[in-house]
């Protein structure tokens, strides 16, 4: 029979600071001899102080320390993350405030930021002539012999002496005739001060963005099909194909031009947004940049609005038996919604819950027939406030509730009361799809915001811009 | 007060003094210390505190170690006046207050800024992020590609730092440079130092001449105590053996039945409220022995107390163990936990009565 393990000896044990065949001894033992486990029992209680076996198996309590990281953050917000990733990180975002900041911050900085991606910061000049010089400079130094050395050195002589000559025999020829024929010609003669104001340059043509039915106009094709002319930093270039005299700067180029309404929204090359009037800056501005950067960001209060699902609502997963339908991941201007289901056949009646994000119910419809499938708080809810909904259908003396729980809640948000007020300013201010498509986006309106791009789409049936900004509000309902 | 440091503390020999610290140190303390480290920050280090994954992780450690021994050579050499009487809580504390420095020292304003600049660099066509020959990372124009840094560039990035208002009015005298646009910034940043820089040089320059300030840090007992409150009603709690004996048997049972993977991944990684690993709570509860453990998850003896001496482990470890990502690791241990929350949820429902 082995010999026991000492106390000093099953504190280290418990400890695990022994090597490896010295634990693999003791475990061995252990699984022989009652005294020995009793005095690892012993040994473990004492060192955790008593403590009670507890444990957690709640994905919230695993992943709390599973933090946001970079490599996470754009996957997350372009929604390129799969399933089980998005999951678990809503699950962390739900007990880190730190964490929602960085992603709140993060997507303001996204939407920021989208104007200047088009915007050209490259050092070209300089940055040319020295990529030029160090591949020269490392083919002199390959297979550098001294004989190498003096034939470069002949050689440059040489076009030394060559260039001399020609340039001393181009200045005795200079009264040539042929000279003077040269330079009457007028389109690529250089400037000379007699005919600098004569010729007054030809306006560039507009790109007409309703003409342009085949170009893609995502971002990133956008920069590499975009010209010199597009570039709101730099001087204005002179536009290809036409003549000028080089002093006179040529009119803007009209970026982007929408139809709306009876009117013609352009944003040209300098910046310079028309068509668009009695706007207050910051809605022009917010039109500017989504004309510029061609997409919709996100607006991050669709992170609140964004139900997930948990094993911890209670009931067993599975699928619902009938479907909400709206509100659903949206912000509301009415504080009253109305409230729509699918029907479920065999239900007797209905009652719809509201309750806000504490869990506290905020409405309850009474009991209604079988036949209703839509229902309106006759009290309004409070502004500014996400709420979640269900539904509890009677189904032969039992509930059946939808969404299920395995399912994501339906979340909604009522449009705060600052908020509305601008909402019913920039109405009287303006009709146009545009302006209000672009106001309802980024306030969360997605129901509503989608109706104006559907309009502007059918004011401009061949243009990928409206087209775009349609789609951008379907793929976050 | 806890007999070995008694011991400790009176000890008059040399070699008796230091073999009692060892034991002082690395039996009793560094379990807490990496149960508080996980718990806090979850910083995973192993018996000899390292962590290959994680150089932050491996200082905080050896830091509060560092700590721990210096306080208790002070105590000894105050011949036991300062009398510390419960060791366990002593450590946690010194851990405790050791983590909640080293999260006041980190700046999120900053790592946000660090965030938005590599997206930025990321996506802009003209600018461009590439990896060093020591891992580290570079910035600049996309046309830089090949280029090195130069040893100028870091004088002038230093100069920025330690003088951004010199910058900013030879560059930018009439603009107010906190509401301009951050590529801008970058742009005349990097071309007015004219070289490749280290991403964390950048960071630390904008840092400065933008004026990224954080704002306070809020307290973290009260984020505790909150997130305490919500753990309570999930938390499965035993105040018997017996009652121990029991949901482990079970907790063991339903591990067993996932799938190899999962069960490995829970195996490694699951800790009790108190910081002990699952076959420790096992072993303790006698639910199985070691050996048992070794032959259910198909392993020789001595590669399972290799890899019980690490546990619990972190998702990066048991990527390596399992040759595995770390995304895969993160998934199945998410979903082995959703499925024994189900299962568990009636051993739940008795302990919370």
């Amino acid at each position: 029979m082995s010999d026991h393990i000492s106390e000093p000896q099953m504190e280290k044990f418990y400890a695990r600071t022994l090597e490896v065949p010295e634990l693999t001894r003791i475990a061995g033992h252990l699984a022989t001899c009652a005294h020995c486990r009793q005095a690892f029992h012993e040994v473990f209680q004492q060192r955790r102080d008593y403590a009670p076996v507890a444990f957690n198996l709640s994905p919230e309590a695993w992943l709390k320390n599973e933090h946001l990281t970079y490599e996470q953050l754009a996957p997350y917000v372009e929604e390129r993350m799969d399933e089980i990733e998005h999951e678990m990180l809503d699950i962390h975002l739900k007990s880190c405030a730190r964490c929602r900041e960085d992603l709140r911050k993060f997507i303001d900085h996204r939407q920021q930021t989208e104007p200047e991606m088009q915007v050209r910061y490259a050092p070209r000049e300089r940055a040319s002539w020295r990529e030029n010089l160090l591949p020269l400079w490392q083919r002199f130094l390959v297979g550098w012999r001294p004989m190498y050395a003096a034939a470069i050195v002949a050689a440059v002589a040489g076009v030394a002496i060559l260039t001399a000559v020609f340039l001393g025999q181009h200045r005795m020829s200079d009264s040539s005739p042929a000279q003077q024929a040269q330079s009457t010609r007028p389109t690529d003669a250089p400037p000379t001060t007699s005919s600098h104001a004569a010729v007054p340059p030809l306006p560039a043509p507009p790109v007409d963005e309703t003409a342009q039915s085949s170009a893609d106009d995502s971002p990133k094709t956008a920069i590499a099909n975009r010209g010199p002319a597009r570039s709101t930093v730099r001087e204005p270039r002179t536009p290809q194909g036409t003549s000028t005299s080089g002093a006179t700067k040529s009119s803007p180029e009209a970026l982007v031009s929408l139809h709306d309404s009876g009117v013609e929204i352009a944003l040209n090359n300098s910046g310079e947004l028309t068509g668009l009037e009695n706007l207050l800056p910051e809605t022009e501005q917010a039109i500017r940049e989504v004309l510029l950067a061609r997409v919709l960001g996100r607006p991050q209060t669709l992170l609140e609005v964004t139900g997930s699902s948990s094993a911890l609502r209670g009931a067993r997963g599975g699928e619902s038996r009938f479907r909400l339908i709206s509100p659903k991941r949206t912000v509301l201007a009415e504080d009253r919604p109305a409230f729509r289901w699918e029907p479920l056949k065999e239900a007797t009646s209905y009652r719809v819950h509201v309750v806000d994000s504490n869990n506290h119910e905020v409405a309850r419809s009474p009991e209604l027939p079988s036949t209703t499938t839509e229902w309106a708080p006759s009290v309004p809810l409070k502004r500014g406030i996400v709420y979640m909904w269900i539904v509890t259908a009677e189904v032969n003396g039992e509930e059946v509730t939808s969404p299920a729980a395995s399912e994501p809640e339906m979340r909604f948000k009522v449009l705060e009361a600052e908020k509305l007020n601008e909402l019913n300013r920039l109405r009287e201010r303006s009709s146009l799809h545009l302006v209000r498509g672009v106001w309802y986006a980024r306030a969360g309106m997605l129901g509503d915001a989608e109706r104006e791009f559907q309009l502007l789409v059918k004011d401009n049936p061949q243009s990928p811009l409206a087209r775009k900004l349609l789609n951008d509000v379907r793929s976050w309902r | 007060m806890d007999f070995l440091l008694l011991s400790y503390l009176h000890s008059t020999e040399e070699a008796e003094r230091e073999c009692l610290l060892g034991e002082l140190i690395l039996v009793r303390a560094a379990p807490v210390v990496r149960h508080t480290l996980r718990q806090r920050l979850n910083f995973y280090v192993d018996q000899t505190g390292a962590n290959p994954h994680s150089p932050e992780a491996e200082d905080l450690y050896h830091d509060i170690i560092a700590k721990l021994i210096e306080r208790l050579n002070e105590a000894e050499a105050d011949n036991g006046r300062q009398t510390i009487r419960d060791f366990r809580q002593y450590v946690s504390r010194v851990a405790a207050n050791a983590c909640n420095d080293y999260l006041r020292v980190k700046s999120p304003a900053r790592a946000r800024l660090k965030n938005n600049l590599r997206d930025l660099l990321d996506r802009h066509p003209d600018f461009l992020l590439w990896r060093g020959a020591a891992g580290e990372t570079f910035c600049g124009f996309s046309e830089w590609r090949n280029r090195k840094p130069s040893h100028a560039s870091l004088e002038k990035i230093r100069q920025l730092e330690d003088d951004p208002e010199a910058f900013m009015r030879g560059k930018f005298p009439r603009e107010d440079v906190q509401r301009m646009p951050l590529i801008h910034a970058v742009a005349e940043v990097l071309k007015w130092v004219d070289s490749p820089v280290e991403i964390e040089h950048l960071v630390g320059a904008v840092a400065r001449f933008q004026g990224v300030k954080d704002h306070a840090v809020e307290s973290l007992d009260d984020e505790e105590f909150n997130w305490k409150q919500r753990l309570v009603d999930s938390t499965v709690r035993c105040d018997t053996r017996i009652e121990a004996r029991e949901v482990l048997q079970r907790l063991w049972d339903e591990i067993r039945r996932l799938p190899p993977k999962q069960r490995d991944t829970i195996c490694f990684s699951f800790e009790d409220m108190s910081g002990e690993d699952l076959f420790s709570l096992l072993l303790d509860a006698e639910v199985v022995t070691l050996p048992h453990v070794a032959r259910e998850l198909g392993l020789p003896l001595d590669r399972l107390m290799a890899l019980w001496r690490d546990m619990p482990m972190d998702n990066a470890s048991i990527a390596t163990v399992l040759d595995a990502t770390r995304p895969q690791v993160n998934k199945w241990r998410f979903r082995a936990l959703k499925g024994l929350e189900k299962q568990m949820s009636v051993c739940l429902e008795q302990s919370n009565k």
